[in-house]
């Protein structure tokens, strides 16, 4: 199986955790591709795989000493000078104890470091611990660096992976190898470097790849140290000060020009403040200091690494004396539940196998493989390269073109809009063309993209037929793609751009007639769908579809060829992908999404709105950008754009969407809607909802669902037919034939309204209900007319009000039915929709597959200060580390952010208010600077 | 005038009693929660004969005798029959069941049990609300009384609402008759003078239906009288138990509702062929509408039907 075909969910590290992979098993292949399809997946989202790396790694046959062969050397210089004394009985006493379990194969760490101690803290015994140490560096400069380490720092090197690692060893091996291949690298051995070095503002100037630096986080194991040894003054004598040997070490392979034949030994120890030379020495810690300093370390690790690790690599490490690695493992394992393999040569079971693989709690494998072939195979697999999916040929005669961007870019003629022109329009690649043919034959194109407003609003035929959820999710691909291309220039990665466009495209595609108005009858009937959910909403629907479509064996192919999966495109949709420049650009305030609908319903509904789509498209060019964190940003030009926008869609809300005479007349609507649902679907001879045997066969955990989903079927089934040749002749003779002429929506409203008729003859509706009915639903055709009410926008809204005022009665009794005798919550009809903007509404919680939460909503935070924002905690973690930090005045930063809970919509104005505030200092502060 | 008819639903839930359904979920990690929902429902003619059984029809005896007709398919209905453990039942309640009730089984079962019983409200206010509707279609010009014996819940009452029914020719009655179900909300609140009054109903032997008693509010969808119905002196076999009837009423005028309150006094007139009493002995008796007992019966044997499909 190739990687590309690994599906999420089905990783075979899941299927086999707790268990032993030898190399030489079918299945150590399979392991493999999946290990390296998973960190290339996650690397898309920005995370990193962790390698942890222990004395193992570095051993070899020309490697670095073990410590029995640090013993061995210590043995064999004490046992040259021979003295006898009290300390050396010790030390003799001390050696025939590990002699003696040597003998047994047994490593006994207490009596190794009373043997290291005793050399190291006793003067007498300096001159051995000083040629012990010179022995050593000497060794460990010598050495051949194991092809572990030069596949780990091709690892490094690579863009799409950024691996980072934690070592617990003193060879400073890898640092070596980056080094040699003249890139900047640290060892980091304290605390406050490692935080200082996360804590470096990533500036969009200096995030240059050129100028990267790698770190290798040393957690305190054996540090090599060097100190001063000259016999006159040295700053660096004072308190016997210490730095680490690979601290400055980076300096003299400069100097070498990163020759690796010539690092020197002398120079290596020779102290940068005095030049004398110096001596290095092993500090061997006791397990106190030790887990002292090692604890420091593994906090600023916890606080600035761990939430970006995709998975960890185990190599080297046997885990028996160092307790605080397995604890930091099993924490970070079961919070963010992501997967974990353990490199072991032998057979033999050590400490962290025993712990962490084994209970099979965590997803762990172990593989029976020495470092370096599991490295070269994992190097190898990664760099395969990928197959090539942009196959499809266009035919540039067939193209599809959606009315609304198109024209405007052909009409642009300083190319500012070059951008919005072909190529980017439907079938420039096979999955697009295959997708679009498949939606097209859906009911997508015939569903008015603002419901029955389309007709409210005086649109006429033509208007009404372009303007329908079908263009407008074309319109959407295109906004999605320029807005890609902005921020990504020279399109790196042309799958995550395929990928991207086919969400934008499917975005849409739960959506039934009479647009969010079906999910509120849903709600306010109080059918909930299964699971829980707290309320039915075309997302759903969506989803469902979206997975039906991918049911054709075709469409599968190509989106495999793609290398995402269907849950990808699902959660793409829901904006909770994970990649958060991805989420936002389909998911946000600032989606693609909403800069098409404010467009493009303005445009046919002729409403008069600030910004130009042309100035916006222009602006928004200008200063967005990507974050380290893989972000969507705002600065400069494009912060005001977006500003705008938002303001834009407040307004079109209160005067289009929310206008009083539209929430009337859709309340009409709705109560007409529902009746039906109610009446007809329960008095349905043969497939009554209520004892359906499919609530046994699937399982549905709600009743709600099983009626949802049967209301939608009948619904489609009215769509058919009045979308049918024949509708068109049978209509004729009614008396709203010119509004079933024009849309849709209206003519399945009238199939509907016959329906209840037919329930009021059979003298079980009430009466004066159904005449109430009936009254608006005429006023509800009859609004388009000459001498009907016109809501269309250049109106005055007085003269819409007094043209209510004349209808009050009708209206009166309706609404007074409409909100007859309320006690419990079912049958309230709320007029006005439940939130005013869709940020409101928080979606379902789904975890992601790598453990990680979904990013379920976005809010704008301005630079500078987040508190101000009511950011919660867990969002702060990578405000703090994404430059925010920066208080500069010339720019203005808009970030959007993921946030969990819901953001209702007073708090929203009041942000806005707050963030435009800000926006206006700024520019005034700047004015006055200058 | 035209015929008037009287239907009878009664329903019931059966499920494990709770100490046996704590012990299965601590005990094993494949815990099934069941609970079946049922409702039963008869119709007959006012004038009928009490004693004819054969007017009276039991939905579970339809199915039967016709199986083709899904419509009235005997209806067992398990939210977790596929056998859930904790972890996965917490996935399907995601933020109702957090991780601090989980920690004891008892009360992550009782969370559970709360939703459950929300649920099966839900179902059996459909199941309900479709007998009444295709009773009414069956008989679109007669004048037809739905008794139900429960207290009203307000998922009745919402789904009732939603469907705007011709209450002129449809009267939809709940009889309460446990001293518990028997105070109104405003009762509960101490009122002293309706405790009173209540305490008079008991306590006095009145033909008349008194009311209608303050309920939530003035615009309630229901509204809600009490009788007390006067024993026959012939037959001295006891007093009867006070009787709370929640008259559905929207959209009713109050004139309208009192024609109702007269038509339901004549029909639930102890001694009549329309009324029964319950086979209970030693306490005050059951005033109700002819064919309950049957309904109890007929329940009652399901029971044990379904306690060995439980027990699965």
């Amino acid at each position: 199986m190739s990687e590309e075909n690994c599906k999420e969910g089905e990783w075979a590290f899941d299927k086999y955790r707790g268990q032993c992979i030898k190399p030489e098993e079918d299945r150590y292949e399979e392991v493999v591709n999946h290990w390296c399809a998973f960190i290339k997946r996650q690397s898309r989202k920005g995370l990193i795989p962790l390698f942890i790396t222990g004395s193992g790694a570095s051993m070899g046959e020309n490697g670095v000493p073990s410590l029995t062969e640090i013993v061995g050397k210590l043995k064999e210089e004490w046992e040259k000078i021979g003295k006898q004394n009290e300390s050396t009985r010790k030390i003799a006493e001390l050696f025939k104890k590990y002699e003696d379990l040597k003998k047994e194969n047994i490593q006994e760490r207490t009596i190794i470091a009373s043997i290291l101690n005793n050399f190291q803290e006793n003067r007498k015994n300096r001159d051995i611990w000083n040629k012990m140490n010179n022995w050593l560096l000497k060794k460990i400069i010598d050495a051949e660096i194991p092809t572990f380490y030069k596949d780990l720092a091709s690892l490094y090197k690579n863009d799409d992976i950024n691996a980072t690692s934690l070592t617990l060893n003193f060879d400073g091996l890898l640092i070596r190898q980056l080094l040699t291949e003249k890139k900047r690298a640290f060892s980091l051995p304290d605390e406050k470097e490692c935080e200082a070095f996360f804590l470096r503002t990533n500036d969009k100037e200096t995030q240059n790849y050129s100028h990267r630096e790698y770190i290798e986080i040393q957690a305190r194991g054996d540090i090599l140290y060097v100190s001063c040894q000259s016999k006159k003054f040295c700053p660096n004598q004072v308190d016997g000060k210490q730095y680490s040997l690979w601290a400055h070490v980076a300096s003299l392979y400069e100097k070498n020009g990163g020759d690796r034949i010539k690092l020197d030994k002398e120079e290596l120890i020779r102290c940068p403040q005095c030049g004398e030379e110096g001596v290095s020495y092993l500090s061997f810690p006791g397990s106190y200091v030790k887990e002292r300093d090692m604890q420091k370390m593994i906090s600023v690790v916890w606080k600035y690494l761990a939430f970006r690790v995709s998975c960890v690599t185990v190599v080297g490490l046997s885990g028996t004396w160092d307790p605080l690695i397995i604890a930091f493992l099993g924490d970070l394992l079961s919070e963010r539940n992501i997967p974990l393999c353990v490199v072991k040569p032998r057979q033999s079971k050590t400490h962290i196998i025993k712990e962490l693989v084994i209970p099979a709690l965590h997803r762990s494998i172990w593989v029976n493989e020495s470092a370096d072939d599991f490295s070269k195979k994992i190097v190898e697999t990664i760099n395969r390269p990928k197959k090539k999916f942009f196959q499809g040929q266009w035919d540039d005669t067939k193209a599809q073109y959606e009315y609304y961007w198109v024209d405007l870019a052909q009409k642009s003629t300083d190319g500012g809009l070059s951008n919005l022109k072909p190529p980017i329009k439907i079938g420039t690649s096979e999955i697009d063309k295959l997708i679009y043919k498949h939606i097209e034959s859906s009911n997508l194109g015939k569903f008015a993209q603002i419901g029955m407003k389309s007709y409210w609003l005086g649109l006429l035929e033509e208007g009404i037929k372009n303007h329908n959820r079908l263009n407008h999710s074309v319109g959407v691909m295109y906004i999605a793609t320029y807005m890609y291309d902005l921020v990504n220039p020279d399109v790196k990665n042309k799958a995550e751009r395929q990928f991207l466009r086919i969400a934008a495209l499917l975005h849409d595609l739960g959506h039934l007639p009479f647009s969010h108005l079906i999910e509120d009858v849903f709600n306010e009937l109080n059918w909930r769908p299964g699971r829980y959910q707290t309320k039915y909403s075309h997302l759903l629907q969506t989803e469902k579809n979206i997975r039906k479509l991918f049911e054709s064996e075709e469409l599968n192919k190509c989106l495999e060829d793609v290398g995402y999966s269907v849950n990808d495109i699902v959660k793409l949709v829901n904006g909770c992908f994970g990649v958060g420049y991805l989420d936002a650009i389909l998911n946000s305030p600032i989606d693609a999404d909403k800069v098409d609908y404010i467009f493009r319903d303005t445009h046919s509904t002729k409403k008069k709105i600030t910004i130009s789509p042309k100035s916006f498209l222009d602006d928004i060019s200008n200063g967005m950008f990507i974050t380290p964190e893989k972000y969507l940003a705002f600065s400069k030009n494009s912060a005001k754009a977006v500003r705008d926008l938002l303001n834009t869609r407040l307004f079109i809300y209160k005067e289009l969407y929310l206008k009083s005479g539209i929430i009337i007349l859709e309340g009409i609507v709705k109560l007409i809607i529902k009746t039906y649902f109610v009446y007809m679907l329960k008095l349905e001879k043969s497939e009554s909802p209520n004892f359906p045997n499919a609530v046994r066969e699937e399982r549905y955990s709600d009743l709600g669902d099983h009626k949802i989903h049967y209301c939608i079927s009948k619904l489609l089934k009215i769509v058919a037919y009045v979308t049918s040749d024949g509708y068109k002749e049978d209509s004729q003779n009614n008396d709203f034939s010119e509004g079933l002429r024009i849309s849709v929506e209206l003519r399945i409203l009238f199939e509907m309204f016959k329906a209840i008729r037919e329930v009021s003859e059979k003298e079980i509706l009430n009466k004066t209900f159904f005449k109430r009915l009936e009254d608006g639903f005429r006023l509800i055709c009859d609004i388009n007319r000459p001498d009907g009410l016109a809501i269309k926008s250049e109106v005055e809204p007085k003269i819409i009000q007094k043209e209510f005022y004349s209808n009050r009665n009708i209206i009166k009794d309706i609404i007074k039915t409409v909100k007859l005798r309320i006690p419990g919550a079912a049958i309230i009809e709320s007029i006005r929709p439940p939130s005013i903007l869709s940020i409101a509404e928080g979606r379902s919680a789904i975890k992601r597959s790598d453990g990680t939460e979904e990013s379920s909503e976005c809010i704008i935070v301005p630079a500078g200060k987040p508190d101000m924002w009511n950011v919660k905690s867990k969002a702060e973690k990578p405000l703090l580390n994404s430059g925010l930090r920066d208080d500069s005045v010339d720019t203005i930063l808009v970030y959007f952010f993921p946030l969990s809970g819901d953001v209702d919509d007073d708090s929203f104005q009041q942000s806005l208010n707050l963030f435009e505030k800000l926006v206006d200092n700024r520019t005034s502060q700047k004015v006055k600077g200058d | 005038m035209t015929q008037q008819k009287i239907v009878n639903i009664k329903f019931k839930n059966y499920t494990q009693s709770e100490e046996q359904l704590i012990k299965i979920a601590s005990r094993e990690k494949s815990f099934e929660f069941k609970f079946i929902p049922a409702v039963a429902f008869n119709k007959k003619n006012e004038e009928a004969d009490a004693s004819s059984p054969s007017e009276l029809i039991f939905y579970q005896d339809k199915c039967a005798a016709n199986n083709k007709e899904n419509n009235f398919a005997p209806y067992v209905f398990s939210l977790y029959e596929f056998g859930t453990s904790l972890t996965l039942l917490r996935s399907y309640t995601s933020d109702i069941i957090n991780s601090q009730v989980l920690q004891s089984v008892k009360q992550a079962f009782r969370q559970l049990k709360r939703i459950v019983s929300k649920c099966s409200e839900r179902i059996i206010s459909d199941l309900c609300c479709n007998i009444i509707l295709k009773i009414l279609q069956e008989n679109h010009r007669e004048r037809i009384t739905f008794f139900i014996i429960s207290p009203m819940s307000d998922k009745m009452l919402g789904h009732l609402g939603t469907l705007y029914l011709n209450l002129r020719r449809v009267t939809i009655v709940f009889l309460a008759t446990r001293p518990t179900d028997l105070m109104t909300t405003v009762m509960s609140q101490h009122t002293r003078r309706i405790r009173f009054d209540l305490h008079r109903l008991m306590s006095e032997d009145s033909d008349e239906m008194v009311g209608p008693y303050p309920g939530d509010s003035e615009k309630s969808l229901t509204q809600t009288y009490f009788y007390k119905p006067k024993p026959i002196p012939s037959e001295d076999k006891g007093s009867y138990r006070p009787i709370r009837l929640d008259i559905f009423s929207q959209g009713l005028s109050l004139k309208e509702l009192e024609d109702k309150k007269e038509e339901l006094r004549k029909l639930l007139k102890p001694g009549s062929s329309n009324t029964e009493t319950d086979e209970k002995t030693g306490e005050p008796r059951l005033l109700q509408p002819n064919g309950f007992n049957f309904l109890n019966k007929k329940l009652e044997l399901h029971k044990e039907e379904f306690s060995e499909l439980l027990e699965q």
